[in-house]
């Protein structure tokens, strides 16, 4: 950890107050709440830390079958709370429960896994594939859709004092079945891929369909040609390996060191045909748990 | 900068350099059972619990931990009166190197604490921030299994007592 300019950490009680301290160029300001990104990021030009800890952003509330969830609500408090548990087939536990080791779990925060992705973050590919609303205060203070806050890097998005402080999870369609899958080559190594899928359906009519891939670049993607392949269609085995080779040729994938580009393709098709098949078409696929 | 911060119980007062990790300033003031490991937090032999949670103190900036409540390993036993855990992991050959077992010992800690009779399934999924290049891990998981099984007999006996 490198931070050796620092010359003062502060600890605002209200969001008002740490906007203020962050909004203020001439203090060269950062938030930190879990702090654990700060491990890899390059802090020289960093003179102060803002301590996020005392805002009172720490809370999971159900709303109109939805969540909201404040910023500095820890991962693992994610995984324990029951109204996560039973939130759309249980997918934000599950992708929270494969966030990093317990001991990480215990520091990481929902704000900054969601703010400060890496390609092995968790929650992200969620948030997108939920259509999560990404609340932030600042001089201009919004709520902005997943789909746009990962449009780019979720940092370009925040100036001037912007803060992230909740983010909620829309109550899911009726009739819906959501899943999230995470593949790595130990329980909690980094990921090399995850596939989140939201879809509502009658039978096997297929309503509506969110479908996003993390893991194959840093920030979370849709694959719309492999949705608009199934939205309003009768599902069949067919038309799901349709449209996971859709799936697999659309999205962009960045180099990683642990695999080829090939190889992470083919690893969507495959993740997302499975999915597919367990949540649209009702099959017992293999056990999972090997992922 | 000086923070103050609760280690072991005891209210401290300490200067935390800007550049310092928590486990960097644990190991400074004395409480080396705190090692220093990967640094990147991985492999889990800097465990410290805070605020009742086990966690990475190579992740937390040092000068980010005042008011924190910090406990280490220094503050379960002493080789005259061990912890449960201590003597368990002593007893089920759990300890080899030595090098993560503070680490293990306070993971298994925060999970009886919350969690009296844990599943074998719940004891990995606890200690699965915590590597260990020596034993394996099945020795590690009996130890805290036995101690879950003393210290449930331990409560057990006192609350007798009481009665």
């Amino acid at each position: 950890m490198k931070l050796p300019n620092i010359k003062k950490v502060s600890y605002p009680e209200s969001t008002a107050e740490a906007v203020a301290i962050l909004s203020d160029e001439k203090r060269n300001a950062v938030p930190l709440s879990g702090g654990v990104s700060f491990i890899f990021a390059s802090t020289a030009g960093v003179e102060e830390l803002v301590c996020l800890n005392r805002l009172p952003l720490r809370y999971i509330k159900k709303k109109n079958g939805g969540l909201l969830v404040g910023a500095t609500t820890l991962v693992s408090e994610l995984v324990e709370a029951g109204a996560v548990g039973s939130y759309a087939d249980g997918i934000l536990r599950e992708a929270a429960r494969r966030v990093g080791s317990t001991l990480n779990r215990n520091l990481i925060t929902v704000g900054g896994s969601l703010v400060q992705p890496f390609i092995w973050s968790d929650l992200p590919a969620v948030a997108l594939a939920m259509g999560a609303k990404i609340r932030i205060q600042g001089k201009k203070s919004r709520t902005i859709d997943a789909e746009k806050f990962y449009a780019r890097p979720p940092r370009q998005l925040l100036k001037g004092g912007d803060l992230v402080t909740e983010v909620l999870f829309p109550a899911p369609p009726p009739g819906s079945r959501a899943a999230y899958r995470k593949f790595a080559l130990t329980e909690n190594d980094f990921a090399i891929l995850k596939v989140a899928i939201l879809l509502s359906r009658r039978k096997r009519l297929c309503r509506e369909i969110t479908v996003a891939v993390g893991g194959a670049t840093v920030l979370p993607q849709r694959t719309p040609m492999a949705e608009a392949a199934l939205r309003g269609k009768q599902a069949s085995q067919v038309l799901v390996n349709e449209a996971s080779e859709l799936a697999a040729e659309e999205i962009k994938v960045s180099r990683d060191m642990r695999c080829s580009n090939d190889y992470k393709r083919e690893l969507c098709r495959v993740m997302v045909r499975a999915i597919l098949e367990e949540i649209l078409l009702d099959q017992k696929v293999a056990e999972w748990k090997l992922f | 900068m000086e923070i103050v911060l609760t280690i072991n119980g005891k209210k401290t007062r300490a200067e935390a350099g800007t550049s310092e990790t928590l486990l960097d300033l644990l190991r400074r003031l004395g409480y080396k059972s705190v090692k220093y490991g990967c640094g990147e937090g991985f492999c889990g032999a800097c465990t410290v619990i805070m605020d009742g949670r086990p966690v990475n103190s190579c992740l937390v900036p040092a000068v980010t931990a005042g008011g924190r409540e910090v406990i280490t390993v220094e503050h379960l036993g002493t080789p005259q009166k061990p912890h449960p855990l201590q003597e368990a992991f002593v007893e089920a050959g759990a300890v080899q190197c030595g090098f993560c077992t503070p680490g293990m010992i306070l993971s298994a800690k925060a999970l009886l604490d919350k969690k009296s009779n844990p599943s074998e399934e719940e004891i990995r999924e606890a200690l699965d921030g915590n590597l260990c290049r020596c034993t394996g891990y099945v020795q590690i998981v009996e130890a805290v299994q036995l101690a879950a099984k003393r210290m449930k007999e331990k409560k057990r006996k006192r609350e007798k007592k009481i009665k």
